[in-house]
């Protein structure tokens, strides 16, 4: 490995150690998350030295122009520019921060070379150089064709510079993508999402806000970017499932998250019912909706004749029962009406099928799976997400014949399924779900994939089992201490970025990736759907006004005014 | 009250006034009315300079002021000395660095910076037939070579700035400027005396003399050289090097000046003394005009007799009142005095004139400074600025000072000499290994002797001075 060809860009100045180093940069030639080389001499053996490459990321970067003092500031604002004066410009100084990396041996060949953690500080004075593209790619950008790469992007600054995960990494192991609303997880999650496709890997998304949704839209731009043909995307519309032997579960899981409290002899005689097998035996053995099952047990409990103190518990079972089946109901209705309105934009939603006899249809080669959970109370789709996750997880680690094939599973608005609160997590099903995949996933090839705008929110266990992290701008100082502390990778100059990270920016470090890096996301446009997230209300009420919106409303005003004249003269009549 | 005398009045309560109190009251005079007596002769002299129209006004317009389009180049000069702050040690090197800036170009060659740097090892002349024999009682006096080449090496820069000599090589033209950090010019004398021989300065390498005269011809010293044809030793020393270069300094066409930050306080200053000798015209100051051949002075109808000025000199002695702060009294911001010829040579503190009449001829060739206060600021002392060529642009180059300086309100001196201060200083991690260094190899040896009160001394030696180790 030659550094003939390699700029020099600055020289070391002050104290070293093995994990970092600081050094004067010469003005414009290097810029934050730039990959830098420096040559020192270390002890090989007890007697002998040898040369080594040491590579580092710079971290940070400090600006001063130590002529121009603080004062002459007001001056310079009567004048404008500084050019116009005596001042010096030219003498700025630039201090980078250096994160070292670890070293290779100088003739060690461009092929073969290998990163070794640093013995022996770097030597002040050295000079620091400025590694071409085709090194630093060799090196950092972790493109292993083994491991079924995915190019997430390039290294920030560094357009040259090609990152990847590795595919098998996140088909096995888990991922965290943390940002804030639009700090680009979207973009994060859906280069994942075409890199996995590219791979034909099975995907299933469990999507609150229809981010996702697009993506059977632009289905053609799918495939051309992952290059991928075969790749299809399945719109589900959720339904509570379970078959009839589930029902005292998942009706008993329902009743008490949903906050209708109720006594402990009203639950006492609300088990007893539901568990009862001459109620389960009602129940049809083919039917899965659970909205229809829970119909039948109102009916069933309406039927029943309780005696002694048990009878007066029939009545606000009943009572809470319907109200359950009246809130379920409505989120139905409100999930509906939602997909309605996509539907009118050419989505096309399947029924969901029963992932206990039915996970083929969720699970399968080349498929994304996209599960609309909108309309649904938080509670209601923690349970729908357990109740799948857990079928799935339980077809894969039964390790028959014919099982589900690996699959990753995306879990969009994390922090609602694997909250930190403890009042929280007793309504969260979801959350010992998925602490169960992220802790045995690796040996059923069941990978998940988090997503969150509030990591400090996440629940810290839950997080601590994802092994790589992609980090993006955070804001929320509680949330840059809580990535902070949950990231071991994460320097303290990584973490003071956060804030500052642009649209797509961000930090990675874990098991897919090589080196923890600062990179910049690959957007792609074309799997982006406009009439998602659209807010264009204004436009709207204008069309509707416009489109006989404005006769409605006069028309409803005078018929208001009739009506009251209308309603005084029957008062005066008679009418109560 | 008048506004000025409010102002004074505000001035007086500045504390390096009540320090100056002080230091009156130890010179034992009766000083019970010291602020008032000084506020009257403030006043007084400000009257009588301001209806000679001695006193000049810039006024402050800073966006007016800088739109120089690059069309005029600012040399700025300083030098910075490396020097270890421990017991016995001499100055290492010393550096001089120049800062030209050209404002209002906005090009990559707007602004550069040149340095020439010399260790103290490489000025003296060890070899051949010498000015002094190197014997068990004579050493080279380092310190006193050390302190004349500072001064020479500054002064020298301008020749090799003027001459395109440096870095660069265009030279300058009549409407730049060239500012040095310092006086344009020092008062040569024997700074260190620990020879018997006070009438000797050590020579120079013939190289450093080549390296900092670069003009041709020598103004001075071909004269000498004929007169001491066989013997250049003599020519290679302090006095004659720094008399040719205020010779070049006073015939230069490009106005050069020297910007004082701190004056000494010395009462009277020269400043005042040359005041006082052109308003009284004292006897002193006419004798000395007529001694050494200066014929310029301020024209102006006199104040008052000899004898009184005479009086007020020494009143002024009495009360401690030197120039910096009779002028920060005097002058209000943005005022200057008319410059004025100073005498800063003393025939008593040059060496010895009875050596061949050999320094007493190079005393009657050296040039005087003329010399001004400038008050950047109300809230700062006057800076003091001195010119050995004073040419018609003096009043332009003011404003010039007085902008630069704005630039600093703080500080208020001007910003390019700031500049070139901090480029050129030797810098502190420099320093501190070196002496660390330093310190290790002695007290290892210390400790290697075993001897107890060897090492205490040394301690001693290297802990700061107000450290438990060295309090009774």
């Amino acid at each position: 490995m030659s550094s003939s060809n390699w700029e020099e860009i600055g020289t070391v100045i002050g104290s070293t150690s093995t994990d970092s180093y600081g050094f004067l940069l010469t003005s414009l030639k290097g810029s934050l998350g730039d990959i830098v080389i420096t040559e020192t001499e270390i002890p090989a053996t007890a007697r002998g030295t040898k040369k080594v490459f040491i590579w580092g990321r710079i971290v940070s970067m400090d600006r001063t122009n130590p002529t121009f003092p603080n004062e002459a500031a007001a001056e310079l604002n009567r004048i404008g520019a500084i050019e116009e004066t005596i001042a010096m410009v030219g003498s700025e100084h630039l201090h980078a921060e250096v994160q070292i990396m670890g070293c290779t041996d100088v003739d060690s060949k461009a092929e073969d070379i290998i990163l070794n953690p640093l013995s022996y500080p770097v030597k002040p004075t050295s000079k620091v150089l400025y590694p071409d593209a085709k090194i630093v790619n060799r090196l950092l950008s972790g493109k292993n064709d083994d491991d079924y790469p995915i190019r997430v992007g390039t290294l920030i600054n560094r357009p040259d510079i090609e990152i990847f995960m590795s595919g098998e990494a996140l088909a096995a192991r888990h991922l965290a993508i943390l940002a804030q609303t639009g700090g680009g997880k979207t973009v994060a999650s859906r280069r994942i999402i075409s890199g996995l496709a590219s791979h034909g890997h099975p995907i299933i998304i469990f999507d609150p806000h229809g981010d996702y949704l697009g993506l059977s839209k632009n289905i053609e731009a799918l495939r051309e970017i992952a290059k991928n043909k075969d790749i299809q995307v399945r719109l589900l519309s959720p339904k509570l499932l379970a078959t009839r032997e589930k029902v005292p579960g998942a009706v008993g899981e329902i009743v008490t998250k949903l906050g209708l409290s109720m006594t402990e002899a009203q639950l006492g005689v609300f088990y007893n019912i539901v568990n009862d097998a001459e109620f389960i035996n009602t129940l049809s053995p083919t039917e899965t909706n659970l909205l229809k099952h829970l119909e039948d047990l109102i009916e069933h409990v309406s039927r029943i004749n309780l005696e002694g103190r048990e009878a007066s518990s029939k009545g606000p079972i009943l009572r809470k029962l319907r109200l359950i089946q009246d809130r379920l109901e409505k989120m139905e209705k409100i999930n509906d009406r939602q997909r309605s309105i996509f539907s009118n934009k050419g989505l096309k939603f399947d029924d969901m099928p029963d992932p206990e006899t039915n996970p083929h249809m969720l699970i399968k080669q080349n498929q994304i799976t996209i599960l609309y959970l909108g309309g649904y109370e938080r509670v209601v789709q923690s349970t729908m997400v357990s109740i799948i996750l857990e079928d799935l997880f339980n077809d894969r680690s039964s390790m028959k014949d014919g099982r589900v094939p690996a699959f990753s599973a995306i879990v969009e608005e994390a922090h609602n399924f694997v909250p930190s609160k403890s009042e929280e997590k007793s309504e969260s099903p979801s959350l010992m779900t998925i602490r169960r995949l992220l802790t045995e996933g690796r040996k059923f090839g069941t990978g998940v994939i988090l997503i969150s705008q509030r990591p400090g929110r996440l629940d810290e266990t839950t997080l601590a089992q994802c092994n790589t992290f992609l980090v993006l701008k955070l804001v929320n100082p509680r949330d840059q201490n809580w990535v902070r502390n949950v990231m071991e990778q994460m320097s303290e100059q990584d973490a003071k970025w956060l804030k500052a990270f642009g649209k797509g920016q961000g930090f990675t470090s874990g098991y897919a990736v090589k080196f923890p890096l600062q990179i910049q996301i690959d957007f792609d446009k074309d799997l982006v759907w406009d009439e998602i997230g659209k807010e264009d209300f204004i436009r709207q009420n204008k069309e509707r006004w416009q489109n006989g919106g404005k006769e409605e409303a006069y028309e409803m005003d005078k018929n208001e005014q009739k009506e009251n004249e209308l309603l005084k003269k029957s008062k005066r009549v008679g009418l109560k | 009250m008048s506004e000025i005398e409010k102002k004074i009045d505000a001035r007086l309560k500045k504390p390096f006034f009540t320090e100056m109190l002080t230091m009156a009251y130890i010179t034992g005079a009766n000083h019970s009315n010291y602020l008032e007596t000084v506020k009257k002769w403030a006043m007084h002299f400000r009257e009588i300079l301001q209806e000679r129209n001695l006193i000049k006004k810039i006024v402050h317009r800073p966006k007016e002021f800088w739109n120089f389009k690059g069309k005029k180049t600012i040399y700025n000069i300083d030098g910075g000395q490396l020097s270890l702050s421990i017991t016995g040690s001499a100055t290492m090197g010393v550096r001089v660095g120049v800062y030209k800036v050209k404002p209002g170009d906005y090009s990559k060659g707007r602004e550069d910076y040149d340095d020439s740097s010399l260790l103290t090892s490489n000025l003296v002349d060890m070899t051949g037939d010498s000015h002094f024999e190197e014997d068990d009682d004579y050493e080279v006096d380092f310190k006193k070579m050390l302190e004349s080449s500072r001064m020479i090496m500054e002064a020298a820069e301008v020749i090799k700035q003027t001459e395109a000599k440096g870095k660069w090589e265009d030279k300058p033209k009549v409407n730049d400027l060239i500012f040095l950090h310092g006086p344009i010019l020092f008062e040569a004398a024997m700074y260190h005396l620990t020879s018997d021989a006070n009438d000797k300065f050590p020579s120079f390498k013939k190289e450093f003399c080549d390296s900092i005269l670069q003009h041709a011809p020598n103004y001075i010293l071909n004269e000498f050289k004929e007169w001491r044809k066989d013997d250049d030793n003599y020519l290679r020393t302090f006095i004659p090097l720094y008399c040719e270069i205020a010779n070049y300094l006073k015939h230069s066409k490009i106005p050069t000046y020297g910007v004082v930050e701190r004056s000494v306080n010395k009462a009277p200053g020269v400043v005042s003394k040359a005041m006082i000798g052109e308003l009284y015209g004292t006897r002193a100051r006419k004798v000395q005009f007529e001694k050494r051949n200066f014929d310029f002075s301020w024209n102006v109808k006199k104040a008052g007799h000899a004898a009184k000025g005479d009086d007020i000199e020494k009143v002024f002695k009495s009360y401690v009142l030197g120039d910096p702060y009779l002028f920060d009294l005097i002058l209000d911001e943005g005022e200057f005095i008319q410059p004025i010829q100073v005498l800063k040579q003393n025939p008593f503190k040059w060496p010895n004139f009875s050596s061949n009449g050999y320094f007493e001829k190079f005393f009657n060739y050296m040039p005087e400074p003329y010399v001004t206060y400038l008050k950047t600021s109300e809230f700062r002392k006057p800076i003091r600025v001195e010119t050995l060529n004073i040419l018609e642009t003096f009043e332009d180059d003011l404003d010039f000072v007085f902008h630069s300086a704005k630039m600093l309100p703080q500080y208020a001196f001007p910003l390019g000499l700031d500049t070139v201060d901090k480029l050129a200083k030797v810098p502190n991690w420099m320093k501190h290994s070196l002496k660390n260094a330093y310190q290790m190899r002695m007290l290892r040896a210390l400790i290697n002797t075993g001897n107890k009160d060897y090492i205490e001394l040394g301690l001693k030696s290297l802990v700061p001075n107000r450290n438990g180790f060295n309090r009774p």
